[in-house]
């Protein structure tokens, strides 16, 4: 190779080269660094002509010579299509132009409607795997896409139209790459489903079903006409159930949770939410059980825009959009029923007794009652059993609700209430603390005596609701 | 992926097989007393260039305008006289054919009606198969327009 050789390789600029008319943008690249004369672009395109001239014979099974302009420029760019698809396999261009050189262009053209053939047969292939186990979801999005497909692959003409992308696919994906056509398309869009699909399966229908209700209860829209993109919404979930102390594999998260969340969140700056979420998606990724490399590169992919979400939603108020929480205690009818969990038995109790007074730190001893502790009973238990200390108690009780507060309340206030509601005149709040027992009681009711006037009386209307 | 951008580049090479493979012709047309000399092809190709972007079509062989040649030239109503300028209108109409009748029907049996016509109703007269062929256009249209309002009536 001679040093002008050399010079001309290094003048195509791949900038210039558009994927999508990759032969034409790499003629007139190689043209304008001289890698190709117009004598021999002439030739090339002289042969294209004489390929459309065959295409368009069969196109007319023989009847006619001629089409209209639309047809045959159609019937152009499909030539073209299959001849991008046999040099875009090229490690680089300037093997391309050596092929464009050395080979005839109908050589080039057979190459690549066989590549495109295969990559039709692998889409098909990729289809039914997706559609063997497709999420009992009831988005119409994402039905009609799965049903669409199948008319694609029997309308999709590898000879004539290869470029075309005639299917009705609305179902949005996470990283949907729209700037490419036809079959080639249409693959990228079934990997990426089948590995979206890969993740929203590592969750049961049933939870899915109740995230995608919640989410339309947060959004106020039919979710089931929207369009949604289930993965995402899956991946929030479990990175915030993460966040607030569950495992990756659970979805719900409650209010008394989200409060958690909230509160852990505000105060922290950029980085501080990077590397947070950067530990709660490794942690997804193990708790999930992830191995496949093409799953785990594709939560990595989204984590920056997930970061830039949560940031922005904390900036704007707006996080209470972006968690999707259980709505299972909502006020009705002015009465409450509060349903007990199953309590733990007395080994996991003590266990986690243990491991609370293991904990290095009042963050640490949170994280382990929200990621263990469901029911009531438990709760107060943990509250009576000295793992907990003066601001320790603050703590706790800034994370519940007034909700969770009223539930507590009850069991405080229980001797108050035995004859008639309570009422903030009823209660002396002073006398009570003098005689409060046990400890949990004082620090309660410390507790309530620092809450505003209004959120006092919003936490005894919900003790007086409450059976 | 500008076509006509693309045939124009390569128009002076395509050219020089078109004419070769019309002046071949001769050979069977000379039979009959009619020859076109490189000039005359030349103008046919010409009209043939213009009369198709004009009727939104693309052809890139000479298949029509060799089998017009070959049916017209022992039609007993042409002469070496107007062989040229008959050429060029029957051109024109076979592409207005061929769009009206939307490539429903093929070259050859498109031809065959244009010289059943041409030598049977109108017996060589052109601005008489002008008529026809414009009122034959007008009732395929029309045909197809029923056709289409009927069969949009079944789908609803």
């Amino acid at each position: 190779m001679n040093l002008q050789a050399i010079h001309n390789i290094a003048l195509i600029k791949k900038s210039n080269l558009d994927p999508n008319q990759y032969t034409i943008s790499l003629l007139k690249e190689a043209f304008r660094s001289g890698l190709l004369d117009k004598n021999k672009i002439d030739n090339i395109q002289m042969q294209i002509v004489l390929i459309l001239k065959d295409l368009i014979l069969r196109y007319t099974k023989g009847e006619s010579t001629s089409v209209t302009t639309e047809t045959a420029e159609k019937l152009l760019n499909s030539i073209y299509y299959s001849i991008d698809a046999c040099l875009s396999t090229l490690e680089n261009p300037e093997e391309s132009i050596v092929l464009l050189k050395t080979k005839k262009i109908k050589e080039i053209y057979e190459e690549g409607i066989k590549i495109v053939k295969a990559c039709t047969a692998e889409a098909k292939i990729l289809y039914d795997e997706i559609n063997a186990c497709k999420l009992d979801v009831p988005l119409e999005a994402y039905n009609a896409t799965l049903e669409a497909i199948p008319d694609f692959f029997s309308n999709y003409c590898v000879m004539f139209f290869a470029h075309d992308t005639m299917a009705d696919i609305d179902y949005p994906l996470l990283f949907d790459n729209t700037s490419i056509r036809g079959i080639f398309y249409i693959k990228q869009y079934l990997e990426k489903l089948k590995i979206e699909t890969e993740f929203c399966k590592l969750f049961n229908d049933i939870d899915i079903r109740k995230i995608l209700k919640n989410y339309g209860r947060i959004c106020s829209i039919d979710y089931e006409k929207a369009l949604i993109n289930i993965f995402e919404l899956l991946v929030i979930n479990s990175i915030f159930s993460i966040l607030s102390g569950n495992n990756g594999n659970r979805l719900a998260i409650s209010n008394f949770q989200y409060e958690y969340l909230k509160n852990m969140l505000i105060g922290l700056n950029t980085s501080g939410i990077d590397s947070l979420v950067s530990q709660a998606v490794n942690r997804m990724i193990n708790d999930l059980g992830i191995c496949n490399p093409k799953l785990i590169n594709y939560v990595e992919k989204y984590k920056p825009t997930f970061v830039t979400r949560l940031i922005n939603a904390l900036e704007n108020n707006s996080l209470p959009n972006l968690v999707i929480t259980d709505n299972e205690d909502t006020l009705q009818n002015n009465t409450i029923t509060f349903e007990e969990g199953d309590r733990m038995d007395d080994d996991s109790f003590r266990f986690i007794v243990h491991r609370l007074n293991q904990c290095k730190n009042t963050e640490e001893k949170l994280k382990l009652i929200s990621s263990s502790i469901y029911s009531l009973q438990d709760f107060i238990d943990i509250l009576k059993s000295d793992c907990l200390f003066g601001e320790e108690f603050v703590a706790v009780f800034s994370t519940l609700s007034d909700m969770e507060l009223s539930v507590l309340g009850k069991t405080v206030f229980w001797e108050e209430l035995r004859d008639n509601p309570l009422n903030l005149s009823s209660i002396n709040i002073n006398k009570k603390e003098e005689t409060a027992e046990p400890d949990w009681h004082l620090q309660y009711i410390k507790f309530i005596k620092g809450l505003s006037t209004d959120r006092l009386k919003s936490i005894i209307s919900i003790i007086n609701a409450i059976q | 992926m500008n076509l006509p951008v693309i045939l124009n580049s390569i128009d002076n090479v395509l050219k020089e097989i078109q004419i070769n493979e019309i002046l071949n012709i001769n050979k069977e047309s000379q039979k009959y007393g009619l020859y076109l000399n490189t000039a005359e092809v030349e103008e046919i190709i010409e009209t043939r260039n213009h009369v198709l972007p004009s009727y939104g079509r693309v052809e890139l062989d000479m298949g029509v305008i060799s089998k017009l040649i070959k049916s017209l030239c022992n039609s007993p109503y042409i002469s070496q006289e107007d062989y040229v300028s008959t050429l060029n209108d029957l051109q024109e109409m076979f592409y207005y054919l061929k769009n009206e009748t939307e490539d429903k029907i093929g070259d050859d049996e498109l031809i065959d009606i244009l010289m059943d016509l041409f030598n049977n109703s109108c017996r060589g007269a052109m601005e008489l198969l002008q008529g026809i062929i414009e009122k034959y256009g007008a009732d395929i249209r029309y045909k197809n327009y029923i056709n289409d309002y009927l069969l949009k009536g079944e789908e609803y």
